[in-house]
């Protein structure tokens, strides 16, 4: 709990960002989404596969992504999505605005001595 | 069936017959393999990494639970008219039962209930001929939750039925010593209708049972919704 729990809670409210940013790399789909999080987190944060779906259900449904179905030769078909135009220019935007709101952030919360 | 595969069917069993469920459903389990693959890689026993994947996941229902958009018209139509259909059928298989004089208030309720839902079945057919298709939206989590509560109150209810009935005619020959004789056909029947009786009720768990389906018949699909914007 504790600073845990409010760290997981910003990062959430930034999820749709983060994942337009693992997408921005380069076409994934579901688990490596996961995993590309967890390692530009350094480890520190898991992305739960819940939120995975639904964050992802939330951005095909802004069109900033479009899914389409991979043809593996074995194993089950994997659903790969990639980043559509809209999506991109989303991206950037959000990326603009969270610079913006995290130097206001800095500078509200931290004391200078 | 390998137990990823398993784990999956497990938790879409309730959303069968969506077709939003079915594209999820190849997804998921296409991720839980991903993952197991990597974690068996990794070094760990298939079993546990079967079971961490599993963790992972252990409901769906935040996902395809909740508010769904359906198409109004024809989802109330094929409800009364399913819900018109069960209660002829059920009135008319309690007719026979009033040439023995029993069942004749189920029967009278049972033909009030067919043309109540006969003049709303019409009501609706007319409104679909004139008014545009509307949208409603309804939990389809608590539809299924609403199934099966009805359907365990409705055993409950024929459990406790049949237990009275039984007490009620087999009574007397504990009581009274005066066992029961089953004479002949007409004898039978006056002991096996007051049985069969309570079953026309399985009317309403079937009124409920049809909800979560056409939820997701008369979903609202993403394709209609392009139409739409």
């Amino acid at each position: 709990m504790g600073e845990s729990s409010i760290s997981s809670d910003i990062i959430r409210g930034h999820l749709d960002a983060i994942i337009l940013r693992v997408l921005s790399e380069g076409d994934n789909y579901g688990y490596e989404i996961i995993k590309a999080i967890a390692k530009n987190s350094g480890g520190q944060y898991e992305l739960k596969e819940p939120s995975l779906y639904t964050s992802l259900k939330r951005l095909e449904g802004q069109k900033l992504i479009a899914s389409y179905w991979g043809d593996e030769t074995q194993g089950g078909r994997r659903k790969y999505y990639r980043l559509t135009p809209e999506g991109a220019e989303a991206y950037e935007r959000a990326l603009a605005a969270w610079k913006v709101a995290k130097e206001l952030i800095d500078q509200l919360i931290e004391r200078k001595g | 069936m390998d137990p990823l595969r398993h784990h999956v069917e497990q938790l879409f069993r309730p959303y069968r017959g969506s077709s939003q469920a079915q594209e999820l459903r190849e997804e998921v389990l296409s991720n839980l393999e991903a993952r197991v693959a990597d974690l068996t890689a990794g070094g760990m026993a298939y079993d546990q990494a079967v079971r961490v994947a599993k963790s992972n996941l252990p409901s769906i229902d935040i996902l395809l639970g909740g508010k769904r958009r359906i198409r109004a018209n024809g989802f109330w139509l094929e409800w009364v008219q399913r819900v018109l259909l069960y209660l002829l059928v059920a009135w008319i298989v309690s007719m026979p039962l009033q040439i023995v004089g029993a069942g004749e208030v189920q029967s009278l309720a049972l033909f009030s209930l067919s043309l109540l839902a006969g003049l709303i079945y019409a009501a609706l057919l007319k409104k679909k001929k004139t008014a545009p298709e509307g949208v409603m939206k309804m939990d389809l989590r608590a539809a299924i939750v609403y199934r099966n509560t009805v359907w365990t109150l409705w055993t409950i209810y024929m459990i406790v039925s049949t237990l009275y009935t039984t007490a009620l005619q087999f009574g007397s020959s504990i009581w009274f010593g005066r066992p029961v004789t089953i004479s002949g056909p007409y004898q039978f029947a006056m002991i096996a209708i007051p049985y069969l009786l309570p079953v026309v009720s399985i009317v309403l768990p079937l009124a409920f049972h049809l909800m979560p389906k056409l939820i997701m018949k008369y979903e609202v699909g993403e394709a209609d919704e392009r139409d739409e914007t």
